[in-house]
């Protein structure tokens, strides 16, 4: 057994991960207060029951534990939407109301081109249409992909996060790259 | 048609994402930090309910010198009927004043009681 | 030992007797609770205990309702009350849930069911209207029926 964890290293840990972990959970609930408690609910999770596991088993721990809170508050707020559809008419919102980020893609292709491109706007709306598909995408594709290309988790380590086989890991990553592809493309946007 | 997507460069831009988040959310976040280190287990839970006498002798020791044992389990039982029934009594109480609130919001609500109700 | 657990479930027996008051008459109710719980009047003596307790306390809330609360109170006292034990658990727990859901999705739910209840209100007057129309169809036709013969 490793050396224990100490709180350096705790703390350490938390605070490279803790923007990519909102970042995760935006995407999955599409509310930055929901999203905020999650994250802290995760740490405060890792924290209690993991805190004294060596350093490197922290990376796979918690992002077993974010997945799970994530996929837990989805659980209840389906509960509770549930309520908003007594009767079928009634369309339950899926969060609060958000600035639909390609609402700026809309505006800027009914302007007259500038002469020089702006990168920096054209990157910002890039990344907003990134971050618009990648929250439409199935919550387990999203979180497959996410766990295998921005965490940088092996397959064998993403199906321990995400408790599934690896061929499961790879089917939803490959689902997930795809859709994204045909979205970026359907937008004329090259990376 | 491009199906050649660089999982790589969509890793940069979200990168570059994070280091646009709002002062807030950052704010937020390094809370949610503290709050979890302070709640950091340094080790496995040393304290246990030891019934054999293992925990503290000193303790254990202290108590059959003074009091005998049947006298010291009546005196052990008493306390815990006495917590367990103020509690039991306090939470029955309570519960019951959460009912009663419940039960006048669904007799006076503007939604009709079918509403709520299985048949 | 054994005394130990005698006392204990001694104990824990007087706590179960005195969280349960016992039954209370009709005519014992104050009549401020009457009040409130008239229409309830006729089966009132017939409730379980812990049915009439949970009613009584409802009535503390009940001076402090405005009119169209306490007309409602009194209009669905008697289907509530007719409920069994598990439906109106399973109600509280419904409510209790729908208040949680966010402020304008109850609005909207409010909404769909004061449009469904004025769509069921024409509905049945139309149907009301339809039926009065058929009786003095049906009136007309027997009318005619038992005109004598009147030859020309």
């Amino acid at each position: 057994m490793g050396k224990l964890a100490s709180h350096a290293e705790l703390s350490q840990f938390l605070g490279s991960v803790e923007r990519r972990a909102y970042k995760h959970a935006v995407f999955a609930v599409r509310n930055e207060h929901d999203a905020l408690d999650i994250v802290q609910d995760a740490m405060v999770k890792l924290a209690e029951k993991y805190g004294s596991k060596p350093a490197g088993e922290l990376p796979l721990l918690f992002q077993r534990i974010l997945q799970n809170t994530i996929r837990d508050f989805c659980r209840r707020r389906k509960v509770r939407m549930a309520w908003t559809t007594l009767f079928s008419s009634l369309q339950p919102k899926d969060g609060e109301e958000e600035f639909d980020p390609l609402d700026v893609l809309e505006d800027s292709e009914n302007q007259s081109a500038p002469a020089t491109p702006d990168e920096s706007l054209q990157q910002k709306q890039t990344i907003a249409l990134i971050e618009h598909e990648l929250s439409n995408l199935p919550a387990r594709q999203r979180e497959a992909f996410l766990l295998r290309y921005w965490e940088g988790l092996d397959t064998a380590d993403a199906a321990k996060a995400m408790n599934c086989a690896e061929g499961s890991v790879k089917t939803h990553c490959s689902r997930a790259t795809h859709t994204l592809a045909a979205a970026l493309e359907a937008k004329g946007v090259k990376l | 048609m491009n199906t050649e997507l660089e999982p790589i460069k969509i890793k940069q831009l979200l990168d570059r994402s994070t280091r646009q988040m709002s002062g807030q959310v950052l704010l937020s976040l390094s809370r949610a930090r503290q709050k979890a280190l302070e709640r950091q287990s340094a080790h496995a839970p040393a304290f246990t309910l030891a019934s054999n006498g293992a925990g503290h002798p000193h303790v254990n020791d202290w108590m059959h010198w003074v009091l005998p044992h049947s006298v010291q389990q009546m005196i052990i039982a008493a306390l815990l009927a006495s917590v367990v029934v103020s509690g039991v009594s306090y939470w029955h109480h309570a519960e019951e004043q959460r009912i009663g609130e419940l039960d006048v919001a669904i007799l006076t609500d503007e939604l009709p009681i079918e509403v709520f109700v299985d048949h | 030992m054994r005394k130990l657990l005698i006392l204990l479930s001694w104990v824990l027996a007087l706590a179960g007797v005195s969280a349960n008051a016992l039954a209370e008459p009709w005519r014992s109710l104050t009549p401020a609770q009457q009040e409130a719980l008239a229409p309830l009047s006729q089966q009132w003596d017939g409730l379980p205990e812990l049915q009439q307790q949970r009613l009584l306390k409802t009535t503390k809330h009940y001076p402090r309702l405005n009119l169209e609360q306490k007309q409602r109170f009194r209009e669905r006292l008697v289907v509530w009350s007719k409920l069994t034990p598990k439906q109106r658990e399973a109600a509280r727990k419904k409510y209790k849930a729908f208040s949680k859901v966010p402020a304008e999705n109850r609005e909207q739910v409010k909404q769909i069911v004061k449009q469904k209840a004025a769509e069921d209100e024409m509905k049945k007057a139309g149907e009301a209207q339809k039926a009065a129309e058929d009786e003095m169809k049906k009136a007309g036709d027997t009318q005619k029926v038992e005109e004598p013969y009147r030859p020309y």
